[in-house]
C-alpha cells in the first residue's frame, strides 16, 4: 500500500483541518487517520508549527505535532528512554527509600491491592499490529460474579513493570453495552481452551472452576508502556491488546508458549487436552475480536485540543 | 470513541456515590478458588506497591473534571515509580487507571513531544494536596522532597466520575493541579477529603513551606503554557494479513 499524505496549508497552530496519513513501514502498515467528527462542538487539533514548509514532505518527515505519540508508531527515535536489551534506566533504590516503604507499609491499609489476589499468565497481541505479542502476568481481583478487574505486568517478579490494566466482564454484561463500546473488547475462550491461559502454581484441576466461568468472559485490555519494542520508559499513547484467536495471523508463537511453559514446568499441549471437554461458549458477539470480521484493527492517538477559558473542551 | 467523548449512550444507571458494576454477587465457590489461588502463588509484583497516596487530578481535555485518587505506589528504582490507581481506598475499589513517575533526570531523556503528555507534582506536594494517609509527617517528609521534583504520566481507563459503571471508551489522559485558576481542585472535594482522614490540607502546606520549590521543565504540565489539553482518541487502522510465523 503506498502512503499518501495531505497536509493543511495553513501554518498557524489553530483550524488546521484534519490530517490524513498513511505511514507505510516495511513490515506494517497502520492508517493514522485524524479526522474529527465529534457530536461535540467543533475542535482544532494542531499539526504544524508555526513557520514550517507547507506541503508534503515524505512520509517518515510529516511534522504535525503529535507524530511520535500514536500507540501504533514505531519506537520513536534513540533516546536514553529506548534502549538495548531495555533495561531499566535510573539509580537503585536508596535505603532511606525502602526505610520509608517499610515504614509506610505498617500503617497503611493497603487494601485495594490486596484484593488482586490470583496471578494468570498468558500472551496479548498489539490490536494495531497482531505479530507484536507479549507474555502477561495479571493480577486479578474478583469485583462480583461478572467483573474482573487485573492489573498487567511484564513478568511474576518483583521488578515486573506495571504496563497496563485488563477488564473482564461476563458475557451477559457484555450484551449490555453500547455496540460501538463492544468493538474494543475480545473474547477469551480460545485462549483458555488452548491452554495459553494458565494459572502458575495450581494445579490444572484446581484452575478448572476458573476456566470454565472465564471461557464465556470478554477482556478490555490497554497496554501502557511497550516494554517489547525497548521502551525502557512508558512512551507515548496507550494501545489497545487483544487476544488470540484461531486464526493464523493470531495464533501466539511457539517459542513465547516454549519459553512461558519451560519457566513454570507446565505444556501448554497438556492444558489444551485436559481442557477438551470444557464447554465452548455458545456464540461469541461478533463485535468481539473486531479484527476478525472487519480487517482494521485500532490505533490509539493522543490529539491535543483547544481549552475553553473555563478549562472545558470548546 | 474519544476519551473526551460524553458518556456514550444509556448504559445502567448508577446508583449511590461510586458506581458499581453491574453484576451477580460473587459466589462461595469463587470466593473460595481466590483464597486458595492466595495460598499457591506468590503475587511478588502486587506485593511491590508498598504505599498509599491519596491526591487529586484533572481530565487533560476538561480541567473542570477533577477526581480523587488513589494511588499505590511501587517503587522499581529510586528513579521509577508505577502506581495502579483507584477511586477509593477500599476493598471494592475500582482500579481506574495507571500512573508512572519518574525523576527529572530521566523527564530531560524523554523526546520532546513525549515530555507534553507529562505533568509536574510540586504544586499537589507543596498545597498540601497530595498525602500518605495513616503517615506521619515527619516520616513522610524526606519521600515528599524527593517527590516534588518528578514527573507523572496518567492514564485513566475508567471514567467513573461521569457516572461510568463500566469501563468505556478511551482511556484519558490526566493533568496534576496547578496554581493557577483552571488548575486549583474544587474545595469541596478537597474538604471531603480531609473530613474522611480528619486531616487539613491548609495545615499540611504550612508545614511543607520549607520543601525546595523545584525548576519545571517547560513542556510538562502543557496546557498551562500552551492553552491546549489532550484528548485521546481511538480510529480503525488497516492491519498486517500475513501470518508471522509458519
Amino acid at each position: 500500500m503506498h502512503g499518501i499524505a495531505h497536509v493543511s496549508e495553513s501554518t498557524d497552530y489553530e483550524r488546521t483541518p484534519p490530517l490524513t496519513v498513511w505511514n507505510t513501514g516495511k513490515d506494517d502498515i497502520s492508517l493514522i487517520s485524524i479526522q474529527k467528527s465529534f457530536k461535540e462542538a467543533p475542535r482544532y487539533s494542531c499539526y504544524h508549527k508555526k513557520g514550517q514548509k507547507k506541503g508534503y514532505k515524505g512520509i517518515h518527515s510529516v511534522p504535525y505535532l503529535n507524530r511520535s505519540m500514536a500507540s501504533s508508531d514505531k519506537k520513536s527515535g534513540p533516546t536514553p528512554a529506548i534502549g538495548p536489551g531495555s533495561t531499566l534506566p535510573g539509580k537503585p533504590t536508596t535505603l532511606g527509600s525502602k526505610l520509608i516503604e517499610s515504614g509506610a507499609m505498617m500503617l497503611q491499609s493497603m487494601a485495594p491491592v490486596r484484593q488482586m489476589n490470583l496471578h494468570a499468565c498468558t500472551f496479548a497481541l498489539y490490536g494495531h499490529d497482531l505479530s507484536r505479542q507479549i507474555e502477561t502476568h495479571h493480577f486479578i481481583q474478583r469485583i462480583n460474579q461478572d467483573f474482573l478487574q487485573c492489573a498487567v505486568f511484564d513478568s511474576d517478579k518483583p521488578s515486573a513493570r506495571l504496563i497496563g490494566v485488563e477488564y473482564i466482564v461476563s458475557d451477559n454484561i457484555f450484551e449490555t453495552l453500547p455496540s460501538e463500546e463492544q468493538k474494543l473488547w475480545h473474547s477469551h475462550a480460545y485462549e483458555i481452551k488452548t491452554g495459553l491461559w494458565t494459572l502458575p502454581g495450581m494445579p490444572e484441576l484446581l484452575q478448572d472452576p476458573e476456566h470454565k466461568s472465564l471461557t464465556k468472559t470478554y477482556g478490555k485490555f490497554w497496554c501502557t508502556w511497550q516494554v517489547d519494542r525497548g521502551d525502557r520508559l512508558p512512551l507515548g499513547a496507550p494501545s489497545l491488546m487483544m487476544s488470540a484467536q484461531a486464526v493464523d495471523i493470531a495464533r501466539v508463537n511457539p517459542e513465547l508458549v516454549k519459553r512461558r511453559d519451560r519457566k513454570y514446568g507446565v505444556s501448554r499441549g497438556d492444558a489444551k487436552e485436559s481442557r477438551v471437554e470444557m464447554a465452548e461458549p455458545e456464540w461469541i458477539n461478533p463485535n468481539a475480536d473486531y479484527w476478525k470480521q472487519h480487517g482494521k484493527g485500532f490505533a490509539i492517538d493522543v490529539v491535543p485540543v483547544e481549552m475553553k477559558s473555563s478549562g472545558a473542551l470548546i | 470513541m474519544a476519551s473526551s467523548d460524553e458518556k456514550p449512550g444509556p448504559t445502567p444507571v448508577a446508583t449511590g456515590d461510586k458506581p458499581t458494576p453491574p453484576g451477580e454477587p460473587t459466589t462461595l465457590s469463587s470466593k473460595i478458588l481466590d483464597k486458595g489461588a492466595g495460598m499457591m502463588q506468590s503475587l511478588k509484583p502486587v506485593k511491590e506497591m508498598k504505599q498509599h497516596v491519596c491526591t487529586f487530578a484533572l481530565y487533560a481535555h476538561d480541567l473542570s473534571r477533577q477526581i480523587e485518587t488513589h494511588h499505590y505506589v511501587g517503587r522499581l528504582n529510586q528513579d521509577v515509580l508505577q502506581c495502579a490507581v483507584y477511586d477509593s481506598d477500599k476493598r471494592k475499589a475500582n482500579l481506574i487507571g495507571v500512573e508512572y513517575i519518574i525523576s527529572p533526570k530521566l523527564y530531560e531523556t524523554l523526546p520532546e513531544e513525549e515530555q507534553k503528555l507529562w505533568h509536574s507534582h510540586a504544586y499537589e506536594i507543596k498545597s498540601g494536596l497530595w498525602v500518605n494517609p495513616g503517615v506521619p509527617q515527619m516520616l513522610e517528609k524526606p519521600e515528599l522532597e524527593n517527590m516534588a521534583c518528578t514527573y507523572g504520566k496518567f492514564w485513566c481507563t475508567w471514567q467513573v466520575d461521569r457516572g461510568d459503571r463500566l469501563p468505556l471508551g478511551a482511556p484519558a489522559l490526566m493533568f496534576s493541579p496547578q496554581p493557577v485558576n483552571r488548575g486549583r481542585v474544587r474545595p469541596d472535594l478537597v474538604q471531603r477529603r480531609d473530613e474522611k482522614y480528619k486531616i487539613s490540607t491548609e495545615e499540611l502546606r504550612e508545614s511543607r513551606v520549607d520543601i525546595q520549590e523545584p525548576e519545571i521543565h517547560p513542556n510538562a504540565d502543557y496546557w498551562v503554557k500552551h492553552n491546549k489539553g489532550f484528548a485521546v482518541d481511538v480510529k480503525p487502522a488497516d492491519m498486517k494479513r500475513l501470518a508471522p510465523f509458519p
